[in-house]
């Protein structure tokens, strides 16, 4: 690894750690009615929406309420993006209309639908040859915004349910979600919109631009509304890309500034709100170990990412004698589906910050990393996107985990687990059972499906071998962590794959915010009990270790053989030759 | 003294009074179903009033606030970032990398999608695919004396047997093509970046190390065009490379980079373009 990733890795996480802090305060304010900066402008909005949707704003809902509301809002913005993804050819506002080779067929208008209502946003497409500009507008950029809001209010009602005492209120859906929309999903999407245009992401509604080169060759460049959804994808936790290659083409990450800038935006708010959470329970060590425990995992990715892919590929070396160390004047080790200007250093925070950030931006193509630096995205991934992760989604996915790693300590030395005054009662631990088993049914039962039907096989028309498997298991993690990012040889462009990875997103999406949501409607119920001397403490040191353990051993125990096949016979297949 | 009551029922009448429970169950199930949907009917009305009233602030009044902005401000990077030659004809994007075949030009990295801006994308060949070394094209086999597929080189050893090249050539056929091009020694170690295809298809640029490799020939090349072209040299050409060599953004972030049709166009304008059309 070189000094220069180092050094930016280490900045990267320097920022984060700033950041924390005033935004989490922030976050505090905004959902907890306090007064803020924004509320002259923003206010009288949120009062015009109410009005607008017929909004009580005073009611508070239960978490049966809350789930439904939830629920029926996804709902009706599936079958929105639906109706405008099959209408596209039909509708105006289309100046690419000539480029759009890729019929919007039911399978996939349907997959594209609950992938962007679920902020999973997987694409089974190319965008400049299948979407409109009115498609990418008013269908992804909106359903980015929207699916990232309702991500964000679940997380926040999942806070409030550990906050509660002796009532069954988490607030209102529609108030989180507008706030979540008025305060922080548009004002910051427009400032960084327009920091991306700034630095060359396209904003127009041109068609595509005719070249002659310099060569003298056409050349036909893709247009569009770029900026708009460039940020918010990430934002959003979305990363549905404007164009095929997303984070990876110079129009949507123009400069390892923008790069840097991007991937902050994936991982600032999942951050804060663990100091939210801390504010919000009164308990700010509980809110700070959370962060750290997600740190130094991320940091730890980071390393094993980077040495992986500086290493390179011995093949590549050997057949092209080509350099693997970096220096200042060339990026080293395996530049296969990467771009010049963002290196090792900067693809593989990309990797790390959208895997572990439910975000499906790459900037590189993870299906050319080394076998062992392929692994490290997916494991983000299966590890359950729980360092940061996914927004509002991210806070529960390690609460989760800790609480399963209480319960067994808890059992371990024969104490009642509590955390932070709640405590874990049968009905709790059933609802964290649940939450670990959905997973590895989600991707292991249709990897397997699709690894015995010819249907499944089909997808694997580049890679084969241990590399298709891995594709396979690929595909299905990241459409159950709502993530999105591909191993993209896998043609996945089917009715098989539309269909089955749609109903893994759908459990992903659902399978995990019900349970939270049912947890947090039991946590809030409970009075808060003090601390006594029998409470096992949940803010050291001890129980980060606990935490980070608990993710690995039900990762290691639940994956590896699908693992071994997949990514660790590859890698010696690659170091054997 | 009276016989106690009968303590099982007829078998009938067990029968009957089960079957009004499982009646009565289900009409409870029934009017439970029923009153749950009464409930959620507002609820799916606030929701679809919610999300138009969300999609036109995010998906309508947003894109064209930060339309306006960037028109006003930014108006070319919002408008891609386009080059125009003398004449103002568009010659491609200072964003977008293209494809440069002509000696007297320095060379872009190796593309999956061929430089087609109307798309984009990476090879996404895994690390132990066979097509990462060699390329993705195949083999064809012919009848005797029928023409061979254009394009198509025949395999020695095999008889009416031709390679067909894809539209990945392989990391090998791409170093060995560098090397050839720029007269370097096969021991020459070179940059991953140039023989490898980007992420995007479009990476405009190249390491600063890939555009040094190709100074002389570049210099060769434009030395042989004569005219203006033919007062070019080396050291001069080095300072060019040097002015379009951006480095870290902020010191720290990505990598030293050179944008190759940047430096192709500083090239044309201090000497003349190779192909006459200025």
């Amino acid at each position: 690894m070189s000094l220069a990733s180092m050094v930016q890795y280490a900045l990267f996480l320097v920022v984060v750690v700033l950041l924390v802090r005033p935004v989490g305060i922030y976050l505090l304010r905004v959902f907890t009615g306090q007064k803020t900066i924004l509320d002259r402008v923003v206010r009288p909005v949120e009062r015009l929406i109410y009005r607008l949707a017929g909004i009580d704003a005073e009611r508070q809902m239960n978490g049966k309420q809350y789930a439904i509301a939830f629920l029926l809002f996804s709902l009706v913005g599936t079958l929105l993006l639906y109706t405008i993804l099959r209408l596209q050819s039909t509708l105006p506002g289309a100046p690419n209309r000539a480029y759009l080779t890729t019929p919007m067929a039911p399978d996939l208008a349907f997959n594209t639908a609950v992938s962007f209502s679920t902020t999973t946003t997987w694409q089974a497409y190319a965008g400049e040859t299948t979407m409109g500009y009115l498609s990418q507008m008013v269908g992804l950029t909106a359903q980015n915004f929207l699916a990232g809001a309702a991500g964000l209010a679940v997380g926040v009602a999942f806070i409030r349910g550990f906050a509660g005492q002796r009532t069954d209120h988490l607030g209102s859906f529609w108030v989180d979600l507008v706030r979540a929309m008025l305060w922080v999903m548009l004002p910051v999407s427009l400032i960084g919109s327009v920091f991306l245009i700034w630095q060359g992401v396209p904003m127009n509604f041109q068609p595509y631009i005719h070249a002659t080169t310099l060569d003298g060759a056409p050349q036909i460049i893709a247009q569009g509304p770029v900026a708009a959804l460039a940020f918010i994808e990430e934002l959003g936790t979305n990363g549905g890309g404007f164009l095929n290659a997303n984070a990876a083409h110079p129009y949507q990450n123009p400069t390892p500034l923008t790069n840097f800038v991007e991937m902050l935006a994936i991982v600032v708010l999942p951050a804060a709100l663990t100091y939210t959470f801390g504010r919000m329970i009164n308990r700010q060590r509980e809110g700070w170990l959370l962060f750290w425990v997600m740190v130094v995992v991320f940091a730890g990715a980071l390393v094993l990412g980077g040495v992986a892919e500086q290493n390179g590929n011995p093949l590549v070396r050997n057949a092209a004698h080509v350099t693997h160390v970096a220096n200042d004047m060339q990026p080293g080790g395996n530049m296969e589906g990467k771009e010049a200007r963002f290196g090792i250093g900067g693809s593989v925070l990309g990797a790390v910050a959208t895997s572990n950030g439910a975000t499906g931006a790459t900037n590189s193509s993870h299906d050319s990393y080394t076998p062992l630096g392929g692994l490290v995205p997916l494991a983000n991934m299966l590890l359950g996107e729980m360092i940061f992760g996914g927004l509002g989604t991210g806070l529960y996915s390690i609460l989760f985990v800790a609480l399963l790693g209480l319960f067994i300590s808890g059992l371990m030395v024969g104490r009642t687990p509590e955390y932070v005054g709640k405590k874990l009662g049968e009905h709790e631990v059933k609802l964290i059972a649940v939450y670990t088993l959905i997973g590895p049914v989600c991707v292991l039962l249709p990897a397997a499906l699709a690894m015995v039907s010819s249907a499944g096989l089909a997808g694997l028309t580049t890679n084969n071998g241990p590399h298709g498997l891995t594709e396979v298991i690929y595909a299905y993690t990241s459409s159950f962590s709502n993530n999105g990012q591909t191993f993209a040889g896998l043609s996945a462009n089917s009715p098989f794959y539309n269909i089955s990875t749609v109903i893994v997103m759908l459990l992903g999406r659902f399978g995990l915010a019900l349970p939270a949501l049912a947890l947090a409607q039991r946590f809030a119920l409970q009075p808060k009990r003090e601390l006594t001397k029998g409470t096992l403490p949940t803010d050291t040191m001890l129980f980060g270790a606990v935490i980070i353990a608990t993710a690995l051993i039900v990762v290691a125990l639940t994956y590896l053989p699908a693992i071994a096949l997949g990514p660790i016979i590859e890698h010696l297949q690659m170091i054997g030759h | 003294m009276t016989s106690p009551p009968p303590t099982a029922e007829p078998p009938h009448e067990q029968l009957v009074t089960s079957s009004r429970k499982w009646t009565d169950h289900l009409s409870t199930r029934v009017a439970w179903v029923a009153h749950e949907t009464r409930n959620l009917l507002p609820v799916a009305v606030r929701s679809l009033r919610m999300t138009l009233v969300l999609v036109v602030l995010s998906g309508i009044i947003f894109p064209l606030l930060v339309f306006a902005i960037g028109q006003a401000a930014f108006p070319a990077q919002a408008n891609g970032s386009l080059v125009t030659n003398t004449q103002g004809r568009v010659i491609g994007s200072s964003l977008i990398g293209q494809q440069f075949s002509q000696p007297a030009y320095f060379h872009g990295r190796p593309s999956a999608v061929g430089y087609n801006a109307a798309g984009s994308g990476s090879s996404a060949l895994g690390p132990t695919n066979p097509h990462l070394v060699s390329g993705n094209g195949s083999e064809v086999t012919v009848a005797r004396g029928a023409t061979p597929p254009p394009g198509a080189t025949p395999v020695p050893g095999k008889p009416n047997t031709y390679y067909v090249p894809g539209s990945y050539l392989g990391v090998r056929s791409y170093a060995n093509q560098f090397r050839k091009e720029n007269g370097l020694a096969c021991d020459t170690p070179l940059p991953s970046d140039i023989v490898t295809a980007s992420g995007s298809g479009l990476d405009p640029d190249i390491s600063v190390e890939a555009a040094y490799l190709q100074l002389n020939r570049v210099v060769a090349a434009r030395k042989a065009l004569g005219g203006q072209n033919a007062t070019i040299t080396v050291g001069r050409v080095m300072d060019l490379i040097d002015q379009h060599t951006t480095g870290r953004d902020l010191g720290f972030m990505g990598e030293p980079r050179v944008n190759v049709l940047d430096l192709n166009l500083a090239l044309d304008a201090l000497y003349r373009s190779p192909t006459g059309q200025k």
